[in-house]
C-alpha cells in the first residue's frame, strides 16, 4: 500500500469515528442499540406545568 | 407551580413555562386582546372572595367606603371589577375611593397595619384576618356579585391544538373534583387538610375554616363555562377602561372541554 492510500484511508478513518462520537454525544444515536446489543428505551411523555396561586 | 403573584403567573404562562393555569377572568379577557393565544376553557371555582375591613373600623356599609384606600390584587382582576359593580350600582365611581394594588398574601398585614382601610381578594387571605382576630367580612362575594367568577383556567392555543387530551382531562379533572368537594363538609375538610400541605404550605385550619364557614364561602358544583357572564365581565373590563375595546366570547374562550364534562361524576377519592 502505498503511503497516499494510507493517508487518505487513515483520514477516512478518523472521521468515521469522530462522526459517529459527534452522534452519540450529540445526537442520540446509540450504537449499541443500532446493532442491537441494547433495547430501546421509550421515553415517558413530559409532564406539563400547571400555574396557580394559592387562593381559593 | 405555585406563584404568589399575578404578574409573575401571568409572565410565565406567557413564556410557555406554564401551558395551562389558573388566572383572574379579566386578566385572560385583557391578554387575548392584547394578542396572547390564550383561552378560557373552564373555571376554578365561583364566590370564594370577600371585602374585608379592620374590625375596629367605622366602615359598616359600602357606602362608608368613600374616600378611603381599598387594596386590590390587580387591575385585572374580577375583585377590582366587583369594586367597581358596587360603586356603580350605588350610584358613585372609581374617584370616590382609592384603590391600591396588592399582592393577596400582603394584604393581612397590611390591613393589620391600618396602612389600607379594606381589603379584597379570593380566599383564604381574608379569612385570615378573621381568625386572627382582627379582620371583618364587610361583605361575601355573593351579596354583591352573585355567583361570582374569579378564578379561571386559561390554556395556550399551541398546547390545546396539540394536546386537547391533556385539557380535557385537566377540566374533567376540576369539574370530578368540584362535585366531590360538594358532596358534603367531611370532603371539603379532607380537601383542606391534603391541599394546605401539599399545595398551598399553609395551616390546614386557615383552609378547613374558609371551606366551613359560611359553607357556601366558596362553592364548586358550578364551573361550567357561562356565556352570558363572561359577556357581562368583558363588558364592566370595558367601561373599568382596562380593556381597550368590545372582544367577543369566541375570541377568549374555548368551551368545549366544559360541554365535555357532561355527565361526569365525582372522584371515588376519600382523602388520606
Amino acid at each position: 500500500m502505498s503511503s497516499l492510500k494510507k493517508v487518505v484511508l487513515g483520514t477516512l478513518m478518523v472521521t468515521a469515528v469522530l462522526a459517529l462520537t459527534h452522534a452519540w454525544l450529540n445526537l442520540g444515536f446509540d450504537p449499541l442499540q443500532s446493532v442491537g446489543l441494547k433495547k430501546k428505551v421509550v421515553v415517558e411523555e413530559a409532564k406539563f406545568r400547571v400555574g396557580f396561586l394559592p387562593v381559593t | 407551580m405555585r406563584f404568589h403573584g399575578w404578574p409573575e403567573l401571568k409572565e410565565a404562562h406567557i413564556s410557555g413555562l406554564t401551558p395551562a393555569t389558573f388566572m383572574l377572568a379579566p386578566m385572560a379577557i385583557a391578554l387575548r386582546q392584547q394578542g396572547v393565544p390564550v383561552k378560557i376553557v373552564y373555571l376554578g371555582h365561583r364566590d370564594g372572595s370577600a371585602l374585608m375591613v379592620r374590625k375596629d373600623s367605622t366602615i359598616y356599609d359600602f357606602r362608608d367606603l368613600r374616600g378611603k384606600r381599598v387594596a386590590v390584587p390587580n387591575r385585572f382582576s374580577n375583585q377590582f371589577l366587583m369594586i367597581f359593580k358596587a360603586l356603580k350600582d350605588r350610584g358613585m365611581t372609581l374617584a370616590d375611593i382609592e384603590l391600591v394594588e396588592m399582592p393577596p398574601p400582603d394584604m393581612p398585614a397590611a390591613l393589620y397595619a391600618k396602612a389600607v382601610d379594606a381589603i379584597i381578594s379570593g380566599e383564604p387571605f381574608m379569612a385570615q384576618t378573621e381568625l386572627d382576630g382582627y379582620g371583618r367580612v364587610l361583605y361575601q362575594a355573593k351579596e354583591l356579585w352573585p355567583n361570582f367568577i374569579s378564578c379561571v383556567m386559561v390554556a395556550n392555543e399551541k398546547f390545546i391544538a396539540e394536546h386537547p387530551d391533556k385539557v380535557q382531562d385537566l377540566v374533567t379533572g376540576i369539574a370530578k373534583s368540584g362535585l366531590w368537594l360538594e358532596g358534603g363538609m367531611d370532603h371539603r375538610m379532607k380537601a383542606a387538610d391534603a391541599v394546605a400541605i401539599q399545595y398551598y404550605n399553609q395551616n390546614p385550619r386557615l383552609l378547613r375554616f374558609v371551606l366551613s364557614k359560611p359553607p357556601d364561602r366558596v362553592t364548586y358544583g358550578n364551573l361550567r363555562m357561562a356565556r352570558k357572564e363572561f359577556e357581562y365581565i368583558a363588558q364592566l373590563a370595558l367601561e373599568a377602561h382596562i380593556i381597550p375595546k368590545p372582544i367577543a366570547y369566541e375570541a377568549y374562550a374555548d368551551p368545549r372541554f366544559s360541554e365535555n364534562t357532561t355527565g361526569a361524576g365525582p372522584y371515588a377519592w376519600e382523602g388520606k
